[in-house]
């Protein structure tokens, strides 16, 4: 599970969270939604082990998957290869039936700087979920896709997080990206 | 854009015509000083001989086992201190990279070393070092701290996004290192290197004409002047400018290569 207990963070003088609490368990799937400059990309940071935290517990497994909002990929690199990075030679098999399942396996040795933004995206949710992680953190993971492969990355994520009882964390400032996932959706306004 | 083939070899042709007139425009240039200069003072024809005779000259030496020699033991010299250099270099940026206090230790060396006139270390190190090591020695000082330099801030800007990303998937060291650090790093080092060779042919050339080294092309430029053979020693520098501009010429082919393969810009 995915815990966070009274936690108050600011960038200097600027106060990001103020005794903000968030609880994300086994199997459920948690939409944190809020407008640009709430903190939700903060939460994610803080979760990861990415900000020192100075007031407040995060209790979090030690293996997460996630999509940043960037997707940090290595795009000199192919498709192929940014997906292996992160697993072991005995996973590449699922990984390339994923690759497959979101329709890149065309694509699958074409650099990452050739490919659009959607594809890109896929890339990085592909890369998240092949890790297998024991949660799942996306940080708006729909940006650049359509309705068709938004609920394609859904059931995947259904598949092999929730329906496994791992607790997903939805980080978008869309409302309906909850829909896709069945999330409980919390609002976050900053320190307010 | 898409450029066809047809575009490609007009552009390579262009290109062509336009270094080859440079390179006539300033030949020509050359004969008509050296000619305006014999007249006005006929001794002149030994101190500032015409492109043709120097070309004559150059023909007449560069094939003789005696100037092959020089030109081969000075480029081994130039190539070893090079190779060697960037080695030490790359290493010592790594090393400065992962320790502050070898950065406290070895920076300000190498930072001194950078700015010292490379004359002047000639002559400082001629006390003390023998001429045939010297020019090997010259490279090295002054290709380690652009190395250095390089890598060392090379990884000290490597993506935070990319490094958080290592950390979060917890990828191990030598997987951040061979998979986003080195390939970060590479082009960069590429150039570096490329820039770092011209510097090192230039300075390695300059310490054999200072210290006399036996075998060398620097010791046949400092050899002619004594003996007033100016000719031989346009000749002997022509031949120090043509390797210059085919090894330059090899090392942008590699680096474009290599750059094409792995997307980035390719150097004009």
């Amino acid at each position: 599970m995915i815990e966070l207990k009274n936690i108050s963070f600011s960038y200097g003088e600027q106060q990001i969270l103020n005794n903000f609490n968030l609880n994300v368990n086994e199997g459920e799937c948690v939409q944190l939604y809020g407008t640009s400059g709430s903190g939700k990309t903060t939460v994610l940071r803080i979760i990861l082990g990415l900000e020192n935290v100075i007031i407040g517990n995060v209790i979090v497994p030690q293996k997460i998957s996630t999509v940043f909002q960037e997707d940090r990929l290595l795009e000199n690199k192919d498709v192929l290869s940014n997906v292996r990075l992160v697993i072991p030679n005995e996973k590449y098999p699922i990984a390339d039936a994923l690759i497959k399942e979101f329709g890149l396996w065309d694509d699958r040795k074409k650099r990452v700087s050739q490919l659009s933004g959607g594809m890109k995206r896929k890339v990085a949710i592909i890369r998240a979920i092949v890790y297998d992680g024991d949660a799942l953190i996306l940080d708006e993971p729909f940006n650049g896709l359509d309705s068709d492969n938004k609920k394609i990355i859904a059931q995947v994520i259904k598949r092999e997080f929730l329906n496994k009882s791992k607790p997903v964390l939805l980080i978008t400032h869309i409302k309906e990206d909850a829909q896709l996932l069945n999330a409980k959706v919390i609002e976050i306004c900053g320190n307010c | 854009m898409i450029y066809t083939t047809k575009q490609t070899k007009e552009s390579i042709l262009k290109k062509t015509i336009k270094i080859l007139s440079v390179a006539a425009f300033w030949i020509f240039m050359w004969e008509a000083v050296s000619r305006l200069a014999i007249l006005l003072n006929p001794n002149m024809q030994l101190l500032l001989p015409g492109p043709f005779l120097v070309l004559k000259k150059w023909w007449e030496i560069a094939f003789t086992f005696e100037f092959l020699k020089a030109e081969l033991l000075t480029l081994a010299r130039v190539f070893f201190g090079f190779f060697a250099s960037v080695f030490i270099g790359a290493l010592l940026g790594f090393l400065t990279h992962i320790s502050k206090l070898a950065y406290s230790l070895i920076s300000p060396i190498l930072k001194i070393i950078r700015s010292v006139p490379v004359v002047a270390i000639i002559v400082l190190l001629y006390i003390f070092v023998k001429s045939n090591i010297m020019p090997t020695l010259i490279v090295g000082l002054m290709v380690v701290p652009i190395i250095w330099q390089t890598v060392n801030d090379g990884l000290d800007n490597i993506d935070v996004k990319l490094l958080e990303f290592a950390k979060v998937y917890q990828l191990s060291y030598i997987k951040t290192l061979l998979r986003i650090k080195i390939p970060s790093i590479l082009p960069i080092f590429i150039s570096s290197c490329s820039n770092a060779l011209g510097l090192a042919w230039k300075s390695g050339i300059a310490a054999e004409v200072l210290c006399k080294t036996n075998n060398s092309l620097g010791v046949l430029i400092s050899d002619s002047k004594t003996s007033w053979d100016y000719d031989v020693t346009y000749a002997v520098t022509l031949n120090v400018v043509l390797l210059s501009i085919i090894i330059e010429f090899l090392l942008k082919f590699i680096v474009n290569k290599y750059l094409i393969k792995n997307g980035g810009a390719v150097n004009d």
